[in-house]
């Protein structure tokens, strides 16, 4: 895909909902002006256009890109009707996720790009944006004719979903003046709210634009309405990378010395975190609803709601499904629809059992086990407003790429997490065949810190890793719908925001391969805190649920003893800091590019938790395991596969695979998603060691994570010389 | 005050966030560049207006508007400091009215109207600008030289207190569009909720745009931090407006078969109704919080907020508050700053009452009476982030602008419209109603006519409203829109509010005196039937007299007709002049009072009533205007002028710096209970009240609604585009 192709799409993720006709693109040295048929617009759109045209700047370098009708016809009427251009669009509602198939069919269906373009381009002014957004990307992913295509960060096409008013609100006031006098617009590292709200200490995790980027990403790969066994071990990698994300948030709680989150109990009503998200939707013209403090729980019925297709659920129904599914796995069979049973006493349980739950096409019984997944998820959006009788817009936990930003989003899901660990809990504990890969032993373990000169750090860099604050640039002009900015030259907008960063680190792990061949071992990578809410060692059977994965990949081990070396920042669970617009608009040299989709992972930059400014113990956990039992021979993706990072692709672990087998035959999570020993809570005396030490391809090395509380620039937009603002969200 | 020094003005009420420097002003043939001096702007500023003015079309007919220093000079430096340009603006907090009244200081002390042009321009972009219009609002009134200044509807000017979310973007999205392709963005008559909530019902009361200018700028008139001494009766105007507009509501609420409003009391801690008004406030780049059904109040401390940061106090010390001064109006005295006790059983009284909740500065005793009024809007207004951790930003209820559309909003003025009442209930009963030699003989309203809202219905007593579709220009308020460049041609909304077809009074009088006298005719109207459809006894119908014109005529012996058009109403202000009308208006080159204030929209005059007739008694009184007037008002009680000017409703706004004309209580004669006991006398109602008294007289009439929408036709261009946008 050479560059004059793929920017023509690029552009089309500009101002996602501002017309193509009513102002050029691109921020480049050329611009870009689409020339729809003369019948696509209205008359008085193409008034318009002709008197907006002559408002270009005479000096302007313009490329005019014809738009003509696709070979395939369609039909726009019933997605028109579904999800409405001024609706808010959710992965969370099935009505609206059904229209944005019916597009996907419609885009994938045409022969060639030139046509898929054509499509691409005339449907986007005349269907809802984020649902344009959201067919176009899975288009995108699945057309082999599209392989190579960049697509910007997500936050810089859907500004809205993360950028809060005032920040907002300043940039379109910024955007009145010619683009060299604007100032960066620096947001405060407070984030929304203040720690007179405990669980604000975790704002920098919650309100994070790459973690929110991603559960977008993974809930639109990862629809829960793909048809019934299109996808491998759906609801597994359901489960899986939700409770990554748990264990994650669980371990920042505890660097902030709060208590690891409290499930959400579906049969209490009671609400006692607030949310005050700050955020609006441009198509919408809404701003997202609040909830208050101990707000109730209840049945809703929002069928009034224009674009609103979810219905009514009453409380009562939600926990007549959790029950049910509770008591299908303590019975260990669930009830099929039209009769029968399936056995849950399987490896195959926790995808049936998540599929119950999530609830997706895949699911035993729909009627029988409900959709607790999306239906909590809109009881708690809709709580404040349950019948739209005060017309109030959904709240933050009604879309996937704003939930996160809402504590009870990890309360809801830790207790959808517990059902699928209750599952787990009847499974045989692994043997020690099953663990044990004779012949292999790893005998040291290190993670070797990296250097930032920028951030002098005294403490030795082996086992101690650092995390830091890191400001990125945003540039909020590709997004900011009908600004001004179109006509004053088009210059950037930028936004500045706060993260967490890291400093790069390696692991080295030496291993001894004690038989006489090369053996092709996969090495697991898991990390935990060591210590609980007392600072006390955590015992197995609690720390194990908070190993989160940093890296899984593929080695060989040659006889012998040998050293393993991976770099952090080439962990196949991340994708790297998105590329900007801007990025891809000056990158005109390389030409063809063979995988260049940025897809679906763990932000690269949230890769180590926070850790504690006097350093915060880590349990490093590494295993490894024959790769010729692991790799699935049917998948076409080689197991744990090392591609430059230079280039994008997507985390196979949280992420799987579109249309193709998951690579990795074992458990996610293995060897941590089960009990270690039958009766898991008479053995509360037990910690790591044990379960490590019997077994020789398996390792453990305490690490330490300390936090400099200094921020560095990452430098990747605005000119240093710009004059800086600085708002509070 | 001709054409060309008002324009100047007018234009910087213009867009008042986005700075004067940057984009040209005015929409008419003519726009308006403000040269500011050039220290006074940024380099980067500077820079910024070179580069914009060359985007301006050169066939464009530019005047340019040299700003100077003023003779007196001046720093705003607390005033930034106590309100900063991005903070809501709150007339119900202490500090930011009296930094208002710094800058107020500052223009009024200007010798001249250029200099406090000047002032007024260079101020403009250095404070809040909220706060600014508050102080030329203020300075304007009160200055000679202003005399003849039309003021554009305060909707234009904020449109952002006014029009919600999905209205304000849709006209954002549309100001990209040549002006002469942008549509008519049509705000849905159904207002920003649905029936599903009750009080919805009322929302074309609360979410009127009239009424809610109205209550912001009684605020601006009246402000409670006025110092001691210096506004006539201030405490009673405060009680009898807030009580006009609750008889109104609550007239509002029974016609829609709704209770009255229930009270509420302070000492409860669950507030039932939700309020979610869906506005944000362009310079505060916040959205408005909304309030969940059922919400607890908490007491507030929001330190690191610098647009909250009032004094903090806990609930249980409002709850004193509350408590004292019932004690004190029925013990019958209040107690004295310093020492001392004030009398309760006077005329006084109410004055003195009233002053204790506000709390105006006329409160004997200030600490120890609180500050009542206030800090229950700023308590119900942060209920939602009482501590600021949330680092939300107010709900209406925080500011006179907003909070009528918050149904919250009538039950605590009816909580404090209750501790003024049962101060009057220990007044004696009035022994004053008769007027010997006059008699009042028959009363009626004669209907009249609009050819688009064809009825059937008799003339006579029968009175009719219906729906009107007024239209607002917000490019005039709209802030860093594209409009400044696309010719800043206009984006046209229309609202939907209540109308009636206007009706004229004929009273029949007989004089039986030999000489001509001067009368006050005070008119007054109720609802008749309570929410069973019975007869309201007396003592309840008496809360629900709303004033409905006040003004003295002459008699002459023997039988006279007092005839009184509807919309000569002395207790209300017509529809706001738009920007463009005064624009355009450069005939009438001097005018002696122009400055549209205070006072009732005229569009509500008349409740809404029902489509099947809803009965009211109407109720005329004639007083003599020799005792009425107080002599030393400058003003003469119940004077009309013609209402192409505009000018104040005295009755609901009283005066600035001049007594109040009228020596009656406010609401006399309904202020009182008639009888010693009245919840003993059940069954006396307003018949048993007026027959004895000859100068009184009650009519029955009735106010049909007509579910019908006009054009008022005062903007858009008919032909235009419509889009439709429900709030």
């Amino acid at each position: 895909m050479d560059y004059n192709d793929e920017i023509k799409f690029v552009c089309l993720c500009e101002r996602i909902g501002e017309p193509l006709y009513a102002s050029p693109r691109g921020h480049g040295a050329t611009k870009y002006l689409y020339n729809l048929p003369a019948d696509h617009l209205q008359p008085y759109e193409a008034q318009a256009m002709v008197e907006l045209r002559k408002l270009i700047p005479q000096s302007t370098t313009i490329v005019e890109i014809p738009v003509y009708k696709p070979s395939v016809p369609y039909d726009l009427t019933s997605i028109q009707k579904a999800v409405p251009r001024n609706a808010i669009f959710s992965e969370m509602d099935v009505g609206h996720l059904r229209a944005a198939d019916e597009l996907t069919r419609m885009l994938l269906s045409q022969p060639n790009r030139a046509d898929f373009f054509n499509a691409c381009a005339l449907c986007r002014d005349s269907v809802n944006p984020h649902l344009w957004v959201n067919a176009f990307t899975k288009a995108a992913l699945r057309r082999p004719d599209m392989r190579g295509f960049r697509l910007p960060a997500l936050w810089e096409i859907m500004p809205d979903l993360f950028i809060e008013a005032r920040p907002w609100k300043e940039a379109i006031k910024q955007a009145t003046l010619p683009a060299r006098e604007r100032a960066i617009i620096i947001i405060d590292k407070d984030f929304t709210g203040t720690n007179l709200n405990p669980h604000h200490k975790v704002a920098y995790f919650m309100e994070d634009i790459g973690g929110n980027s991603h559960h977008w990403h993974w809930h639109v790969v990862n629809p829960f309405f793909a048809p019934k066994g299109s996808v491998d071990r759906k609801g597994e990698i359901f489960y899986y990378m939700h409770h990554g994300m748990l264990a994650r948030y669980d371990t920042e709680r505890l660097a902030n010395g709060l208590n690891r989150v409290v499930p959400f109990e579906i049969h209490k009503d009671l609400v006692e975190e607030a949310c005050f998200p700050k955020l609006t939707l441009q198509n919408a013209a809404v701003n997202f609803s609040d909830r208050q403090e101990n707000t109730l729980l209840r049945d809703f019925n929002r069928s009034r709601e224009p674009g609103g297709n979810l219905g009514f659920l009453t409380i009562q129904e939600l926990r007549a499904w959790c029950d049910r599914i509770v008591e299908a796995i303590d019975a260990g069979f669930a009830i099929q629809e039209g009769g029968g049973r399936v056995d849950l006493r399987t490896e195959k349980g926790i995808d049936i059992v998540t599929n119950m739950w999530e609830s997706n096409s895949d699911t035993p019984h729909r009627k029988y086990y409900g959709m607790p997944h999306n239906y909590g998820h809109s009881a708690f959006g809709f709580c404040h407003d349950p019948d739209f009788r005060y017309k109030a817009p959904p709240g933050v936990m009604y879309l996937p790429a704003t939930s996160m930003r809402d504590p009870t989003f990890w309360r809801w899901h830790k207790y959808l997490d517990l059902i699928s660990q209750r599952q787990k809990d009847y499974l045989p504990i692994y043997t020690q065949e099953n663990l044990q890969w004779t012949g292999i032993a790893v005998t040291e373990i290190q993670v070797v810190r990296g250097e930032d000169s920028r951030l002098p750090v005294t403490l030795d860099p082996v086992n101690n890793l650092v995390t830091h604050w890191l400001q990125s640039d945003i540039e909020l002009s590709r997004g900011l719908d009908f600004g001004r900015t179109n006509f004053n030259g088009l210059g950037s907008i930028w936004v500045r925001t706060t993260h967490v960063q890291h400093l790069p680190f390696i692991y080295r792990i030496r291993v001894t391969n004690q038989t006489r061949a090369d053996a092709q071992a996969t090495v697991r990578i898991f990390m935990a805190p060591k210590l609980d809410e007392n600072g006390d060692k955590l015992p197995f059977f609690e720390q194990r649920t908070l190993f989160f994965e940093m890296d899984k990949f593929t080695t060989i081990v040659p006889p012998g003893d040998s050293i393993i070396i991976q770099k952090s920042e080439n962990s196949t669970l991340t994708v790297p800091w998105a590329q900007t617009f801007r990025e891809i608009e000056r990158d005109v040299k390389s030409l063809s590019r063979a995988q260049g989709m940025c897809s679906c992972g763990w932000p690269d930059h949230l890769l180590l938790p926070r850790g504690k400014v006097d350093g915060m113990p880590f349990d490093l956990f590494v295993m490894l395991t024959n790769t010729q039992i692991d790799q699935v021979a049917s998948s076409r993706r080689q197991l744990g596969t090392l591609t430059p990072k230079g280039t994008c692709r997507d985390s196979i672990s949280y992420c799987g695979m579109i249309d193709d087998k998951f690579p990795d035959s074992r458990p996610m999570g293995y060897p941590f998603d089960r009990p270690a020993v039958e009766d898991e809570r008479s053995h509360l005396d037990m910690f790591v060691e044990e379960f490590v030490t019997p077994v020789s391809n398996m390792g453990t090395a305490e690490v330490k994570i300390f936090h400099v509380d200094k921020t560095l620039l990452r430098g990747n937009g605005a000119p240093e010389t710009l004059r800086k603002i600085h708002v509070t969200p | 005050m001709d054409y060309n020094e008002e324009i100047r003005f007018v234009c910087m009420l213009e867009r008042i966030w986005e700075p004067l420097y940057l984009s040209p002003r005015g929409h008419g043939t003519t726009k308006y560049l403000y040269n500011l001096p050039a220290d006074h702007l940024q380099p980067y500023e500077t820079q910024a207006m070179v580069e914009l003015r060359k985007l301006i079309p050169p066939a464009t007919t530019i005047v340019e508007v040299a700003v100077y220093k003023p003779s007196v000079p001046y720093d705003l430096k607390s005033i930034q400091e106590t309100v900063p340009r991005n903070v809501l603006f709150s007339e119900f907090h202490e500090r930011h009215l009296s930094a208002a009244d710094d800058l107020t200081r500052i223009l009024m002390g200007q010798p001249t109207r250029t200099d406090f042009f000047n002032a007024c321009a260079l101020c403009r972009d250095s404070v809040n600008p909220h706060l600014w219009i508050h102080s030329f609002t203020t300075a304007l009134l009160r200055r000679a030289d202003m005399r003849g200044f039309r003021m554009p509807a305060v909707w234009e000017i904020m449109p952002d207190m006014f029009i919600e979310a999905k209205a304000w973007r849709t006209a954002i999205q549309h100001s990209i569009m040549p002006a002469q392709e942008r549509p008519v963005i049509v705000i849905d008559k159904n207002f920003t909720g649905s029936n599903l909530n009750p009080n919805h019902k009322l929302a074309y009361y609360m979410e009127d745009i009239g009424i809610n200018t109205h209550h912001w700028h009684w605020h601006i008139v009246n402000p409670f931090n006025a110092p001691k001494g210096t506004v006539d009766r201030k405490g009673e105007v405060f009680y009898y407006m807030h009580h006009g507009m609750l008889a109104r509501y609550n007239t509002e609420r029974l016609a829609n078969g709704l209770n009255r409003a229930v009270p509420f009391d302070i000492h409860s801690d669950v507030i039932e109704e939700a309020c979610f008004a869906k506005l944000s406030i362009q310079n505060a780049q916040a959205n408005l919080a909304g309030r969940q059904e059922n919400s607890t109040i908490k007491g507030f401390f929001r330190k690191k907020d610098p647009a909250t940061n009032v004094r903090h106090e806990e609930l249980s010390i409002l709850r004193s508050w509350a408590d004292r001064i019932v004690e004190a109006i029925d013990a019958g005295f209040a107690i004295l700053e310093g020492g001392g006790r004030v009398d309760l059983r006077t005329e006084k009284g109410t004055e003195i009452v009233t002053a204790m909740w506000e709390s105006s500065f006329e409160s004997p005793h200030r600490n120890y009476y609180g500050v009542l009024h206030n800090f229950g809007h700023s308590t119900i207004g942060l209920l939602h982030d009482p501590d600021f951790r949330y680092k939300e930003p107010p709900a209406p209820m925080y500011f006179a602008g907003m909070s009528l559309r918050d149904p919250v909003f009538y039950r605590w003025h009816q909580y404090l419209d209750f501790f003024t009442q049962r101060q009057k209930d220990y007044l004696k009963p009035y022994d004053n109603l008769q007027w010997t030699g006059i008699v009042v003989n028959q009363i009626q309203v004669v209907r009249g006519e609009d050819s688009r809202v064809p009825i059937t219905l008799g003339r006579i007593n029968n009175l009719v409203t219906h729906w009107m579709q007024s239209d607002i220009e917000l490019s005039r308020g709209l802030d860093f829109g594209r409009t400044n460049l696309n010719g800043l041609g206009s984006v046209w909304a229309r609202a939907t509010h209540l109308q009636h077809l206007p009706f004229t009074y004929g009273i029949q009088v007989t004089n039986q005196t030999r000489a001509d006298v001067q009368a006050t005719v005070r008119i007054f109207m109720a609802p008749k039937l309570d929410e069973n459809e019975d007869k309201f006894p007396y003592y309840e119908q008496r809360h629900l007299f709303f004033e409905m014109d006040k003004f003295t005529v002459n008699l002459h012996p023997g039988e006279n007709i007092i005839t009184q058009k509807s919309e000569n109403s002395t207790l209300t202000v017509p529809w706001g002049q738009t920007f463009r009308e005064i624009e355009r208006d450069t005939a009438t080159l001097t005018r002696t009072q122009a400055m549209c204030s205070c006072g009732w929209p005229d569009h509500l005059l008349l409740p809404r009533g029902k489509v099947d007739g809803m009965p009211f008694d109407l109720f005329v009184m004639l007083t003599n205007t020799q005792i009425d007037q107080v002599a030393s008002s400058r003003r003469q009680l119940g004077t009309l002028t013609p209402k192409g000017t505009c000018r104040d409703s005295i009755s609901y706004c009283g005066m600035i710096d001049e007594k109040f004309p009228d020596s009656r209580p406010m609401g006399y004669p309904f202020d009182r209970p008639a009888v010693a006991d009245e919840s003993s006398n059940l069954t006396m109602f307003v018949e048993d009240f007026v027959s004895p008294v000859s100068n009184m007289a009650v009519a029955e009439i009735k106010i049909f609604n007509i579910d019908k929408t006009i054009l008022r036709g005062n903007g858009a261009p008919e032909n235009g585009r419509k889009i439709y946008v429900t709030p």
